[in-house]
Formats: C-alpha cells, structure tokens, sequence
C-alpha cells in the first residue's frame, strides 16, 4: 500500500506539470488535483513531520531524568527550555494579535537562542584556524594545488589583497567564474542525474529504505 | 620543530580572537573593488518601478549563520526603502526565517515606516519545495500574516495574486536556492536574485553562469560591496578590514603548519651523523 | 566605552562566552547549559512554528471553510507519530509514502530540467569566442566538465585516454573544492566577527 501511495502521488505531481485536461474518471484536471489538495496537504502532512524530531527528543530525555541516568539534570534543562519556547512560540503562533506577547517572544529569542546558535557556529571559526595550522599539509601535488587555489581566492576576497597585488581581485574572480564553475557544474549535472535515478527508482519501488524496509529489491 | 607542530590550540584561537578584535576598534579603511554579481542585484533594483512594482523575499536564513547571512538581506532591505519599493517577506526553508523578519521590521518600523503599506512579513509555510510551488501558484494561499492580518486585505498584497506579479524575487539562504530555481524560475520565468552565505557562493556560480540567477549577493563582502554602492556603509563595511586581517592570518597559520611539517620531515629523513 | 546597561545584551553575551568557553578553556558546566539550553530552546521553536501551520494550514480552514478534505492530511500527520508506539508503528508509513511520492514527483521533472537539461544548454559556450581569453575560458570550461564527468564514469572500460582525462578532472576538481575552502574560511570568520562585533559595539559601546 505505501509504495502504490508513493507511485500514484509521484505521478500526479509529475503529469501536473504536463497536463491540462481533466482526467476523465475523476473530472478534474491535474494541476487542479495538485494545486487543491494534493500541496495543501503536503503543507499540513510537513508541519507535523516537523515536530518529529522534537517529540523524539523529548522521548529520549525524559528517560534520562526518569531513570536518573549520568548528567540527567542537563536533560531536566533541556525538557524545561524546550517547554517554555514551544508554549510561548505556540501561544504567540494562535494569538498573533497580543503584540505584547510577540514582543517578548522576540526578546528571549533574539537576546537567548540567537546568540546561543551564533557562538555554536563561530566556534567553527576557531576549528578553521587549527585546522588550517595542524591539518592543512601540502603532502601531495593534488593537495598542493587546492591550498594555492584556496590561498589566491582568500587573498582575492579580502580588500588586502588588491593592496598586495591588483591583479589578486582578478585571479580569485578568474577561479570563481571558470574552473570553479566548471568544476561546480560537472559535480551538479552528476549529482542531479543520481538523484533524478534514485526518484525513479523511489517511484517504482525498487527503492524502499525510506519505507524502513531496507535495502532495495 | 615538535613543539611547533603540538601547540595548543588555545594559544592559536586566543591569536586570531586579537587580530580579528584589533582591526575592529581601529579600522584600517581599505578600499573595496564591487563584484559583477553584486552589482546585478543593485542593478535590478535600480530599474524597478516604486509606483507599481512589489519585491518578494524570501527569508531562508536563520541566526546560527550569523551576521554572514544578516547583513545581506539588511541592506538589500535598505536599497528598497531608499527608493520606496514595497516589499513581502515569506519563509519557506526554516522557521527562524519569520523571526529574522520581525527584527529588520522592527527598527524601519521605528523609523517610521509602515507595517502593511510599506511591507510585510507572511510567516513560514511548511513543505519546502512543495510550499515555494503552491504559493507560487496561488500567493493566497497564505491565510494571514505573522500579526493576524488577513494576506488578502494587507493594502501591499493589493494586486498580488501569483509570483508573476512580483516584479522581483530574491531569496536569502545559507545554501543553493534551487528549490526557487525548479520550482518558479525555470517554469515560470520570473526574475530571481539570490544572497547566501559566503560558503555557498561558489555553488550557485554555475546558475548564475546559465542565467537562471540573474544576481547573486555572497555574505559579509558582498554586503560590505552593497552599502557602498547605495552610500550607506554599515555593520558589513565595518568588518571588512577585520575579514582581511583574518584571511592573511589564515594564510599565515597554514604556511607556518606546512614549514614545521616541511622541516620535521627533513629531519626524520635525514640519517643521524655516526 | 559605554557598557550597556541593558540586561538583555549582558544574557546575550554571557550566551556567547559560554558557547565558546568549550574551545577557549575546556568542557565545563556552562557550557553543558548553555547547549542544553540552545538544543531545547531550537526544539520548543519548531514546535511552535509547526503548530502554528497546522492550525493555520489545517485545521482553520477545515472548520471555519468547510474544506473537509483536510481532514485527510491531519490524520496523516498523526499517523507520522505512530512510529513512537511498537504495535502499530507500521501505520507512519503511509505519510512517509506521501512525502516522498510529492517529493520524487517534484523531483524528477524539475531536476531534469533546471539542473541537467539548462545547465548542458549553458555549458554549450560560443567556440571561438569574441577574444583569445574568452576562447580559452570556453575551452577549459567544456573540457573540464567532461573531464569531471568522465571521472564519475566507472562502468565505462578504463583505457589509458579515459584514466589519463579523468585524472584531469580531478585537477580540475583540487581547484574547485580549493575555491571552496577558501569560501569557508571566509564564511566562517564572518560568523565570528559578527559575534565580535556584537561584543565590542552592541555591548562594551567601543565601536
């Protein structure tokens, strides 16, 4: 049953493009189909998939603090900050007139979960800098011609490097416009082909990992 | 040489924490060349029309890419206002997007500007490709906005009822914006720009290079290039000289590794002396 | 100097110092709440927002505008989490199905032709070009993709031209992905900077 689910919505997505006419035992055209039901029902069917990973996490941390396990008062903190934002993100959600409320929400977001997840991602910042001291080795001609690629394209970025050399500027948007985008293009054309190949195969049913079933037939 | 290769990190993280820091509180001031695929954006934006033509953007950054994905859309924003084109905002790829909304509304908002006249901000819409697709076709298929506001009775929704009436789309992300690419560009023809952060730049030279992305705006520099070209120089401007300091550090780190790398491998090569 | 006097900027950075007190000190307690406290806050987020569509997308228009066909989709979210109950877990199938059918269904036609067909279109550039630069970009540029290409061939037998132009593509592809870690050391620093910036203007006021 979900693979025919599967085949027969595909299909109707994909002819839903192509078609203009009604199909004769349902009456309706298929863009119709699409633009009716079909996507209005992927909007609601993704914004519950979207809880999912949260209900997860909440399963997963509540079995920590129940069965006290080693650091559980970190999962007592989670739980707690993650009730607090959803309530308040979901009150301010269904009440979007109370601008008091709005205002708040926006106060703990922007002055807590921003800087939080900012100063997660400027630590990788850091990992850059000791990466490139520790890591970064020229060991091989392949690995020598992308540190001197890498080396001319942040010289060519940072308004420095026209200090150093005006012709830097030049050679970084050289590399950017035509290895880079030649390289960048073989790896798109590919990657679509695979992925054009691993619908087709989702469509007919040959795939089914995503199904839990493993593997494919 | 050892003792160079097994420095402790902490002193290498507390060095670059100085030169990025310094350049800060004392700018330098260095002067900045505008990239071709800036200047695009700035370009369509100074042909649009402010008496009829409404912009889109679509919001699909969230803060944990920091100000690299934040200055873009502020000065973009900036751009519009400056020639009085009105403007939506709508969120398809995160949730934060609403919430990067409301902070670029709240300061014009405190400058004078009016919510609803002069721009407005429709929340996210769940289903990602599906949802670009579906508001695409039908841009009232959005019920209301973040304040409760019916879309259909917003005085700058007046006249809006496909993509097609949007004089210009511009999605700000921190990836690809191939979801617009597949699902609006290509089969509808309209003119789209895209601002990302600097990571993805060169992901999205190949359809910049094919047409489909008629504009693309890449993090801080890109931002930094903008304020000058409207003569509003701003928070990207202001940390170009640091981002210049940091890549000569960057440079520096990865020659000092591979000279003690170099020299330790001579070393160990060289057969001690009887 | 003007240090802020607002305690919303000091929470802020103290938000931003706690994060980072992980690669500048070590693991500590600070830094275990503060993730906890991110890891929480992004969840209960998601969940806000996700509510608000349901209702927004869902459940408001099936009541109030009697389109009751959406009943069908609501069901088929609550479906989505019975795969948290053992006995009946098989059911969060039928909503996977339908996510991936419209997924694939989008896929197929608009990957084939934005990101295959265009892309080939664009690649096909003016030989010889208006200048000598021009031509000689066109001729790296073709030559290079199909070398890239023929580098990702496996089932092709591997003759002496096909490995030699294939090693080609993968000089091609050091310099590509050399453009990108320079992208990334750029990108990244912007993060940190903007953080400093925060630090130094929004709240010890010396920019």
């Amino acid at each position: 049953m979900p693979l025919l689910i599967t085949l027969v919505i595909s299909v109707i997505v994909m002819l839903s493009r192509i078609t203009t006419g009604p199909v004769p035992v349902i009456g309706i055209s298929l863009p119709e189909l699409f633009e009716g039901y079909i996507s209005p029902w992927m909007t609601v069917v993704s914004a519950f998939a979207l809880c999912l990973a949260s209900v997860n996490l909440i399963m997963v941390h509540s079995g920590n603090i129940s069965r006290k396990r080693q650091d559980w008062v970190y999962s007592l903190i989670l739980l707690a900050t993650l009730i607090i934002y959803g309530a308040f993100c979901t009150y301010v959600e269904l009440n979007p007139n109370n601008e008091t409320a709005a205002a708040n929400y926006s106060l703990i977001y922007n002055y807590i979960l921003s800087p939080l997840m900012t100063g997660q991602w400027a630590c990788l910042a850091f990992y850059v800098a000791s990466a490139s001291y520790r890591a970064f080795r020229a060991r091989n001609l392949e690995a020598t011609v992308l540190l001197i690629s890498a080396i001319l394209v942040m010289l060519g970025a940072a308004p420095v490097g026209s200090l150093i050399w005006s012709r830097f500027p030049t050679i970084q948007q050289w590399l950017l416009d035509v290895p880079n985008m030649t390289g960048q293009r073989a790896l798109l054309i590919g990657a679509a082909i695979g992925s054009f190949v691993a619908c087709l195969r989702t469509m007919l049913g040959i795939e089914r990992s995503h199904l839990g079933i493993g593997g494919s037939s | 040489m050892e003792k160079m290769q097994n420095v402790d990190t902490r002193i290498i993280y507390i060095v670059l924490l100085i030169v990025l820091s310094v350049p800060l509180l004392r700018p330098i001031g260095i002067p900045m060349q505008i990239s071709p695929m800036t200047r695009a954006v700035y370009d369509i934006i100074e042909g649009l029309n402010p008496e009829k033509d409404v912009v889109l953007l679509s919001m699909d950054y969230s803060p944990g890419a920091g100000l690299d994905a934040e200055v873009c859309p502020v000065a973009v924003v900036e751009h519009l206002m400056q020639r009085g084109i009105k403007w939506i905002a709508i969120s398809f790829g995160t949730t934060d997007g609403p919430m990067m909304t409301n902070r670029i509304i709240a300061d014009l908002e405190q400058r004078g500007y009016k919510y609803g006249e002069d721009f407005a901000n429709l929340g996210y819409m769940a289903g990602e490709e599906n949802a670009v697709r579906l508001f695409a076709l039908d841009c009232l298929s959005v019920p209301t906005d973040v304040r409760g506001n019916k879309t259909s009775e917003l005085p700058v929704m007046q006249g809006i009822k496909t993509i097609k009436d949007f004089a210009f789309v511009i999605q700000f992300s921190m990836g690809t914006p191939e979801m617009w690419i597949r699902q609006v560009v290509d089969p509808m023809g309209v003119l789209f720009a895209t601002g990302t952060v600097t990571v993805s730049v060169p992901s999205i030279v190949p359809y910049y290079n094919s047409g489909q992305v008629k504009g693309v705006m890449g993090g801080v520099s890109s931002a930094a290039q903008y304020e000058l070209l409207c003569n509003k120089p701003g928070r990207g401007a202001a940390m170009m000289d640091a981002q210049s300091m940091g890549h000569l550090i960057i440079i520096f780190f990865i020659a000092l590794g591979n000279i003690g790398y170099f020299m330790s491998k001579k070393g160990k090569e060289t057969p001690p002396s009887k | 100097m003007q240090i802020s006097t607002n305690i919303w900027q000091w929470i802020a950075v103290a938000c931003i110092f706690g994060m980072w007190s992980l690669p500048l000190y070590k693991d500590n307690p600070f830094y275990r709440v503060c993730q906890n406290v991110f890891v929480g806050s992004c969840a209960g987020h998601a969940i806000g927002i996700a509510i608000g569509n349901i209702v927004h997308y869902g459940f408001q228009p099936a009541i109030y505008e009697s389109q009751l066909h959406l009943i069908i989709p609501i069901a088929l979210g609550l479906l989505l989490y019975a795969r948290f109950f053992q006995k009946i877990a098989w059911l969060s199938r039928w909503p996977v199905a339908f996510l991936v059918g419209v997924g694939v269904g989008q896929t197929i036609y608009s990957s084939l032709r934005s990101q295959i067909l265009n892309q080939v279109i664009a690649a096909m550039t003016k030989f010889p070009g208006e200048s000598i630069g021009a031509t000689l970009n066109g001729l790296v540029s073709i030559v290079g993709l199909l070398a890239v290409l023929t580098y990702f061939l496996f089932t092709v037998p591997q003759t002496k031209f096909v490995t030699g132009f294939a090693q080609a593509g993968r000089w091609l592809m050091m310099v590509t992905f050399g453009v990108g870690f320079g992208n990334v050391v750029s990108g990244r620093l912007s993060v940190l900077l903007g953080e400093l910036l925060k630090i130094f203007g929004d709240w010890l006021g010396m920019i």
